[in-house]
């Protein structure tokens, strides 16, 4: 049963009802580590220590705590018949040598903290205790980004641990208007969530909407960013991403200076980013690494990918079953050839191919990457090309799937993909019964669904949608030089517009 | 500045009624004004633009001096209530009845082009979900889709007449001002009707951002789109000639089927010029069943927008069936045009227009 929350437990004058309390809270909980030990010069001031094994530092509490009060203390002015009814503030000013110390009145949020990494400390006679922050868990380091790879540009990735992660983006923004405000989240998880911002560019608007339906969320626990992505975004029955995720602090720190808000959470390597619209998700942080000019290609790419991951299947099939017509006749024949002697309809052989193909990708995730690269052989090579001799496929379709596939590899988004992979089997299914009419039946409800859709007040679709200027479309599907991008995007304060100074009078811009 | 709120731009509206209004009527109009004008049948659409630009710039004033009223209340200041709702039914009647013949065309044109053994009333229910579909969603988003849609729809248009225009024979097109003018004016009329679409002006001003300058937005919009219907017209006659033209059901779509794309990868591109047509035919049927569900919404003043949707999408679609054969809708179109279209278009707006300037609203 969940304790209740509004209660407050407050701290008692008297060391043993406290401890009672506590012991009866942590009762079987055989990770924790407390003690109760007398200090002062004729032992009689009783203190209590309580704290988590191994998820603290043992050193602090050891050296910087527990030392100094049973032994260093003893040999320093001032004496303790002099502090008597500062007991507690001489504790604070000189007898714990950390910098983040904090006093505490509630039990229960000492609990908290406790289980958070730190230590408690209480004082016989005073109703309120120490919190000394002596988290020092077991962690993972900052390792190298792995889903969201780049040639050029920082390898460093978001680690699970909630400090590293927001060290990593403070060592890219040293301004004090960066803020990280923390709360916590989960009835019982309490997972520290941190949400990040600039004060001055993010839209005050979308900050508040953000905290607010952060504050909403009332689940036991958070265990991944997913969760929070999920709980709080605008459309929860659609397919498409409504925010972003990454691993790249680069990227984080890069939003954050476009006025988005990035959301922190504990135990995840993966920051949120908010809003996301669909041209952020074809941005690769490495695009403003590199010349514009090759930038810009490779962002025409990704589009054209995009569209090819979604509509190449269906359009096989509206052109190859109702519409042969259209296609050249040599190519006509190449594929009439091809399809002779397959025994089963285009259909259903296009829809095999794909299942086959997904199967193949969820395997390959799943294996130690030695094994998978045989997968890939054995599954994609080896199956496919006898497939395609036994004669069950034709050669053309396995073209086109394996085409698809690779085209959805090319977008730089896990999410988007997977919004598209499953659009794919819409267009397929409508292209199957009506042909091209089918095909941009499908493309026209998929076109409403995302015109529909919103990400914390910004159209999805923008800016190829409610734009108001043609400068909006700077970086979309080309990546305008730097040097014309002198303006923050759609999501930044319109107080805060101007990222960029060119120097008008300098020689070499002319 | 996002908020989900359904309003509209200006930039929308001028886009939202250049498809509107695009769309069914250019399938027939070069053939109607031959009829009319012969080979000077083109005069007749620039005419039916001058006409159309006063009817656009009579519904802005009048909807204009109610700019946060709905359609009925509006009406209703002006000739009380009753007359309000004979008006908006009439309304609706008109809107619903025109739907149903173009969903009925596209169906048949469809199923005559690439779907031959599809049953023309699937292809009638499709379209007619999508598009109640995208009604159901609201202004913004038909808004927004109109913003992509008219990229999909008028880039390659613009490449395939392009083409056709360098390889027409342009002497098609004279004896110049050789037809009598009375007929002239009547061509003119009557391709003021093709431009049925401008009567959606009346229904849009609640749902504008900046009403200050949706007047002269839409007339601008209504110019454009005008000056494409006369370009095709004039390209159209001067490719196939005044007399093939009357020959040839759907002049324009043959025209784009039958043009020799150079260096095209495609053996044929009717599909292709379908494909355009489907995305302008749906904006038109979105705005049918999204304009009468919003005028009976408006009149009735109860329940959710989904149903009112739902019982016109039925309507629509029952009626579209009743018409035996494409030249029995082509006659029932022309009297919808006459009729129905006329007194929409100009008549009412503009009596509408005139009461409410002696009653100085």
């Amino acid at each position: 049963m969940d304790r209740n929350e509004n209660k407050i437990k407050k701290i008692s004058y008297d060391i043993d009802e406290n401890i009672k309390y506590l012991e009866g809270l942590f009762e079987n909980c055989g990770d924790i580590v407390k003690r109760k030990f007398p200090v002062g010069e004729n032992k009689d001031i009783w203190l209590y220590v309580m704290y988590v094994d191994d998820m603290t530092n043992r050193e602090i509490i050891e050296n910087r705590v527990i030392e100094t009060l049973m032994i260093e203390i003893k040999k320093t002015p001032p004496r303790e018949s002099e502090l008597k009814d500062n007991l507690f503030k001489g504790l604070l000013d000189g007898g714990i040598t950390t910098a983040d110390v904090k006093e505490e009145e509630d039990l229960d949020l000492a609990c908290t903290e406790i289980l958070s990494g730190n230590t408690l400390l209480l004082v016989d006679g005073f109703s309120k205790c120490l919190i000394i922050s002596t988290k020092g868990f077991p962690k993972r380091g900052v390792s190298e980004a792995e889903t969201e790879v780049v040639v050029q540009g920082s390898k460093e990735a978001f680690a699970e641990s909630f400090r590293i992660n927001t060290v990593l983006i403070r060592r890219r923004i040293r301004d004090t208007r960066l803020k990280i405000e923390q709360i916590k989240v989960g009835r019982r998880s309490k997972t520290d969530v941190g949400i990040v911002y600039i004060d001055d560019i993010v839209r005050p608007e979308i900050l508040e909407e953000t905290k607010r339906r952060i504050n909403e969320i009332d689940i036991d626990a958070i265990l991944d960013s997913g969760y929070i992505e999920q709980l709080i975004e605008d459309d929860y029955l659609s397919p498409f991403p409504q925010i972003q995720l990454t691993e790249r602090p680069d990227k984080a720190a890069s939003a954050l200076l476009e006025g988005r808000v990035v959301i922190i959470v504990d135990n995840t390597p993966f920051v949120l980013m908010i809003p996301a619209i669909l041209t952020s998700f074809y941005q690769s942080s490495e695009d403003y690494y590199q010349r514009w000019e090759i930038m810009s290609f490779v962002r025409i790419i990704r589009y054209i990918a995009g569209f090819i991951a979604v509509a190449l299947p269906g359009l096989y099939i509206a052109t190859a079953v109702y519409h042969p017509a259209m296609i050249p006749t040599q190519l006509l024949f190449k594929i009439a050839q091809s399809r002779g002697d397959v025994p089963i309809p285009a259909v259903f052989e296009v829809l095999l191919m794909e299942i086959a193909f997904e199967t193949l990708r969820e395997a390959g995730i799943r294996l130690p990457s030695a094994i998978g690269s045989t997968l890939g052989i054995v599954g994609g090579i080896i199956i496919g090309q006898a497939a395609v001799e036994a004669g069950l496929v034709s050669p053309i379709v396995v073209i086109i799937v394996s085409l698809t596939g690779l085209c959805s590899f090319s977008i730089p988004n896990i999410a988007l993909v997977s919004g598209f992979r499953l659009m794919k089997y819409i267009i397929i299914f409508f292209s199957a019964v009506l042909g091209l009419f089918g095909f941009w039946i499908g493309a026209l409800l998929i076109l409403i669904h995302l015109v529909n859709l919103k990400s914390f007040g910004i159209p999805f679709m923008f800016p190829f949608t409610s734009a108001e200027n043609v400068s909006d479309l700077k970086d979309t599907f080309f990546r305008l030089p730097i040097i014309r991008m002198k303006k923050r995007p759609v999501f930044a304060n319109p107080k805060q517009k101007i990222r960029l100074r060119v120097q008008r009078n300098s020689e070499r811009r002319k | 500045m996002f908020s989900s709120n359904n309003k509209i731009s200006v930039r929308q509206l001028q886009i939202l009624l250049i498809l509107d209004i695009f769309g069914m009527g250019i399938t027939f109009l070069p053939k109607k004004m031959t009829e009319f004008g012969g080979q000077n049948g083109w005069i007749c659409v620039i005419l039916g633009v001058v006409f159309a630009c006063i009817c656009a710039w009579i519904s802005a004033s009048l909807a204009e001096k109610f700019p946060e009223d709905d359609f009925v209340t509006y009406v209703g200041k002006i000739v009380s209530k009753p007359f309000a709702v004979i008006i908006t039914i009439g309304f609706i009647l008109k809107i619903i009845f025109s739907l149903s013949m173009e969903l009925r065309i596209f169906s048949e044109i469809l199923k005559q082009t690439i779907l031959f053994n599809t049953p023309s009333y699937v292809i009638s229910i499709c379209m007619l979900l999508v598009g109640a579909y995208g009604a159901v969603k609201g202004y913004e988003t038909r808004g927004r889709i109109a913003e992509i849609l008219i990229f999909v729809i008028f880039i390659p248009l613009f490449i395939i007449f392009a083409f056709v225009a360098s390889g027409s024979d342009y002497t098609n097109l004279m004896p110049f001002f050789e037809a009598d003018k009375k007929e002239i004016f009547l061509g003119g009329i009557f391709s003021l009707f093709t431009f049925s679409g401008i009567e959606f002006i009346l229904l849009a001003y609640p749902y504008l951002k900046n009403k200050k300058t949706a007047k002269k937005e839409s007339v601008k919009a209504v110019v454009f789109i005008g000056v494409i219907m006369v370009l095709i017209t004039v390209i159209t006659i001067s490719k196939l000639g005044p007399f093939d033209i009357k020959n040839q059901v759907w002049p324009v779509l043959e025209l784009m089927n039958t043009v020799e794309l150079p260096g095209a990868f495609l053996e044929r591109q009717d599909a292709v010029v379908m494909s355009f047509w489907i995305m302008s035919v749906f904006i038109i049927i979105n705005a049918g069943v999204y304009f009468s569900s919003l005028l009976s919404k408006d009149m009735i003043k109860k329940g959710k927008n989904i149903w009112y949707v739902a019982v016109i999408s039925a309507v629509v679609f029952f009626i579209s069936l009743i018409p035996t054969d494409i030249s029995e809708i082509i006659k029932i179109t022309d009297k919808i045009y006459m009729s129905f279209g006329a007194v929409y278009i100009f008549v009412i707006p503009f009596l509408l227009l005139i009461i409410a300037k002696i009653r100085k609203y």
